[in-house]
C-alpha cells in the first residue's frame, strides 16, 4: 500500500508502575505493551488476538488516550495522538470511537437509550435537537433496534440489544475507526451470531475500519482481515487473516490455533493438539530474549538471549518473531467439508 | 447401555423467588448419567442446566427451591436429604468443579490444607499428616509443579489455569463415581483451557468416574462428551449421543445454535443466527417456548401446544412437532 494507513501505531510502549508500601514507592513495572507497531488501513479489520494479560486492551485504551503512552507514536489520520493536548484529542474522538466489552457496565443506567445515542452528538454540538432526534432514529434502524425503544432505559434490554446500543452511540458521530474491545464475548451464543454480522454489514455499508481486540480466535476469523497475536506484549505473528489462519509460523500462533475446541465430534484429536505447558510469565518480570521461550517447544539458548525481531521470515508473508519461525500448514481436517 | 444409571434427575421442577413474584427456571428435567460416561448439558444462561444440577446437589442460593421432582444418586434421593447428609455426599460421592476456582476455593486456607481438608472429612481416623502427603500426591496428580511447596500457598498466588488444578485435586481427592464440573474452563484462556480438559479427561480415565459437562461451548461439548443434553428456557429440548447431536439433530433450536457457531476452518460471510432473544423466563411464550424464534414453526397451529420429549430415534430424543421435517435436511 502506499497511501498512509489510517491508523499507524509505531513501536508503543505502556508500561504501569507498581507502588506498595506506606510511601507507594514504585517497586516495580507491569511491562503491558512493549513496543509494538501495526497499522489499520481505512475500512479494513485488524484484529488483535490473545490471551488475557497479552497486552492487546492496553493498546486499544492507549490509542483512546484513556491512558498516556510510555512511549511510541499513535498517527491517526495524519495526526500523532501520542503527544496530542486533551483539547485536540476531542476534535479527534470524532472520527475515532470505542465500543466496550460489558454492555451492562458500559451504559449510563439512568437515561434513555435514545439520549444515550444522542449525547455524542450533543456533545460535539452537532445540529438541533429535531435533527438529532432523527439521527438517532436513523442509527437505531442502522443497527437493528425498534423505535419504539428510544425512550426505554438499559436495564429494560437484553445484552445484545445493549450492544447494538453502544454501537449505534459509536457510531454516531460517523466515525472512521471503531475500537472494539471483546465485543461479543459477553453474549449468550446465539446472539454473538447477531452482533458480528451486524458488525460485518455496518462496515460494508459505512466503510467504518476496525480495531478488532477479541480473543475468540473462530469470530475473528470471520471479522478480520489482518491479525496481530500478542503474547506478553508484543506482536509474535502479523499478517493478513488468511495467512495467519492457514499457515501460522510462530509456535504460539500454533499452540493457540490448536488449543481452540472444534465443534464437531468427528474431528476430535487430541493428537492435532499443541498442549502447552505452565502459564503465562508475569509482565512485571518477563523472560529474557524471547517472551514465548519459557512455554515453547523450540526454544534454545539464543532465544533466551536475543530477542526475536518481527519480520518477514517465511514464503506466505506473515511477520513472525520467531528464530526459528517455520509455517505449518493448518490442514482443513478431512470431514469439515460437508 | 447395559448397567443401571448411577444418577438419575427425574421430572425436576425448581422455581427462584424474586421481586416481581415466582420465576420457574427448571420445568420438568429428567435424565439419566450412566457409570463412567460423559454427558454435557449445553445451554445458554438462563436455559437451566447449572440450575439442574445445583438443584440436584442442594447448592441452590436460598432464593431458589425445588418444588418437584427427585435426583437419585443409586438409590437414594438427593433432593430428600438434609443438608447435613448432603455434605456426605458432596466431596464424596460426587466432585464439583466450578467455573470460578476463586470463589469456590477458601482465600484464608492454603490450598493444601483445603485439600486435605477434604479428604479428612470424608475419612474417620485419616491423621493430619497422612492427608497432607495426601494433597501433596493429589497437587501433583493434576499437573501442579512443585507440589510441597505449593501446597503451602493461597489460592491468590496461584494463577486461574493453577487454581483449576487444584479445585480438580479436590474434587478427585475421595475418588468420587461421578464429577460433575459446571463453565470449568469458560474463564479460562484458550490454551488453559485445552490443558483442563485434558486434566479432566486423565481423571476420568483413571478414575473411571462419570462426568457430567456443563456448558455454553459447543466446541468443549464436542471434544469431550459421549452424550449430550440440549435446554432451553428450563426444559431440555433434545439430547443424544455426541455424533447425532452435532449431524443429525433433530430440534431446531440445536441446529439453529450449531449453525449459528463462527468456525475456525470455514469461513463464511453471514452466520446463519437465531434471530430474536432468549425468551424472559417469567414471560415465557406458550406452548413451545422457542416458537417465536424458529424458522420451522412458522407459527403453526401446534406449536401453541407444549411439545413433549419424543423418541426421534433409539437414544434420540426431541422436543419438536415437526422433528420429522428436519430428518431429511442434512447438517
Amino acid at each position: 500500500m502506499s497511501s498512509e494507513p489510517l491508523l499507524r501505531v509505531d513501536g508503543l510502549v505502556k508500561h504501569f508502575p507498581i507502588r506498595g508500601g506506606i510511601l507507594q514507592r514504585q517497586r516495580g513495572t507491569v511491562q503491558a505493551v512493549n513496543g509494538v507497531s501495526f497499522t489499520v488501513a481505512a475500512g479494513q479489520t485488524l484484529a488483535l488476538v490473545g490471551e488475557s494479560g497479552c497486552g492487546k486492551s492496553t493498546v486499544g485504551r492507549t490509542i483512546m488516550r484513556f491512558h498516556p503512552p510510555t512511549a511510541g507514536r499513535v498517527i491517526f489520520d495524519g495526526r500523532d495522538l501520542a503527544t496530542m493536548r486533551a483539547r485536540a484529542l476531542r476534535g479527534v474522538r470524532r472520527d475515532l470511537q470505542y465500543v466496550f466489552q460489558d454492555p451492562y457496565a458500559s451504559l449510563p443506567a439512568r437515561m434513555p437509550v435514545g439520549d444515550i445515542v444522542a449525547e455524542p452528538l450533543a456533545i460535539h454540538g452537532i445540529g438541533n435537537r429535531a435533527s438529532r432526534q432523527h439521527r438517532v432514529r436513523e442509527l437505531f434502524e442502522l443497527v437493528g433496534l425498534a423505535s419504539e425503544a428510544l425512550s426505554r432505559y438499559p436495564h429494560e434490554f437484553s445484552g445484545g440489544q445493549r450492544q447494538r446500543v453502544g454501537i449505534a452511540r459509536a457510531l454516531a458521530l460517523q466515525p472512521k475507526l471503531l475500537i472494539l474491545d471483546e465485543p461479543v464475548s459477553a453474549l449468550d451464543v446465539s446472539i454473538q451470531a447477531q452482533v458480528v454480522n451486524l458488525l460485518a454489514r455496518l462496515q460494508r455499508e459505512l466503510g467504518v475500519a476496525y480495531l478488532f481486540i477479541a480473543h475468540d480466535l473462530a469470530i475473528v476469523r470471520h471479522l478480520a482481515h489482518q491479525v496481530a497475536v500478542m503474547y506478553l506484549g508484543h506482536i509474535v505473528e502479523y499478517g493478513a487473516a488468511d495467512t495467519v489462519f492457514t499457515r501460522p509460523a510462530h509456535p504460539y500462533t500454533q499452540a493457540l490455533l490448536s488449543a481452540v475446541p472444534v465443534p464437531d465430534p468427528r474431528l476430535r484429536d487430541p493428537n492435532r493438539r499443541r498442549l502447552l505447558t505452565g502459564d503465562v510469565p508475569n509482565p512485571a518480570n518477563p523472560p529474557s530474549g524471547c517472551p514465548f521461550r519459557t512455554r515453547c517447544w523450540k526454544a534454545d539458548d539464543r532465544c533466551e538471549a536475543e530477542p526475536p525481531v518481527l519480520q518477514v521470515r517465511t514464503p506466505a508473508g506473515a511477520e513472525t518473531a520467531c528464530h526459528y519461525a517455520q509455517e505449518d500448514p493448518v490442514v482443513q481436517p478431512a470431514g469439515a467439508l460437508q | 447401555m447395559t448397567s443401571a444409571p448411577m444418577f438419575r434427575v427425574d421430572r425436576l421442577v425448581t422455581e427462584f423467588r424474586v421481586d416481581g413474584g415466582i420465576v420457574p427456571a427448571v420445568n420438568g428435567v429428567s435424565f439419566d448419567v450412566y457409570p463412567g460416561e460423559t454427558v454435557g448439558i449445553v445451554g445458554e444462561s438462563g436455559s437451566g442446566k447449572t440450575v439442574t444440577v445445583m438443584s440436584a446437589l442442594g447448592l441452590l442460593p436460598a432464593s431458589g427451591r425445588v418444588v418437584a421432582g427427585h435426583a437419585y444418586l443409586d438409590d437414594r434421593d438427593l433432593v430428600a436429604l438434609s443438608e447435613r447428609e448432603l455434605q456426605s455426599v458432596r466431596g464424596k460421592d460426587v466432585g464439583l468443579v466450578f467455573q470460578d476456582p476463586m470463589t469456590a476455593l477458601n482465600p484464608v486456607m492454603t490450598i493444601g490444607t483445603q485439600v486435605a481438608e477434604g479428604l479428612r472429612r470424608h475419612n474417620q481416623g485419616m491423621t493430619r499428616k497422612a492427608a497432607a502427603d495426601r494433597a501433596v500426591e493429589l497437587l501433583a496428580e493434576v499437573g501442579i509443579p512443585n507440589p510441597r511447596q505449593r501446597a503451602r500457598q493461597y489460592p491468590h498466588e496461584f494463577s486461574g489455569g493453577m487454581r483449576q488444578r487444584a479445585m480438580i485435586a479436590i474434587a478427585m481427592a475421595n475418588r468420587p463415581r461421578l464429577i460433575i464440573a459446571d463453565e470449568p474452563t469458560t474463564a479460562l484462556d484458550v490454551t488453559i483451557q485445552a490443558q483442563i480438559l485434558d486434566l479432566l479427561r486423565r481423571v476420568q480415565q483413571e478414575t473411571g468416574a462419570a462426568l457430567v459437562m456443563i456448558t455454553h461451548d459447543l466446541g468443549v461439548i464436542a471434544e469431550m462428551t459421549q452424550r449430550v443434553i440440549v435446554m432451553y428456557a428450563g426444559r431440555i429440548v433434545e439430547t443424544a449421543d455426541v455424533d447425532t447431536t452435532f449431524h443429525h439433530a433433530r430440534h431446531p433450536y440445536t441446529r439453529g445454535l450449531l449453525q449459528s457457531l463462527p468456525r475456525l476452518y470455514q469461513p463464511v460471510d453471514e452466520l446463519p443466527a437465531i434471530g430474536g432473544q432468549p425468551p424472559n423466563p417469567q414471560r415465557l411464550p406458550s406452548g413451545c417456548a422457542y416458537r417465536p424464534r424458529c424458522p420451522l414453526s412458522r407459527d403453526r397451529e401446534e406449536c401453541h401446544t407444549r411439545p413433549e420429549l419424543t423418541t426421534a430415534a433409539p437414544g434420540h430424543q426431541t422436543a419438536c412437532h415437526f422433528h420429522t421435517e428436519l430428518a431429511e435436511v442434512r447438517v
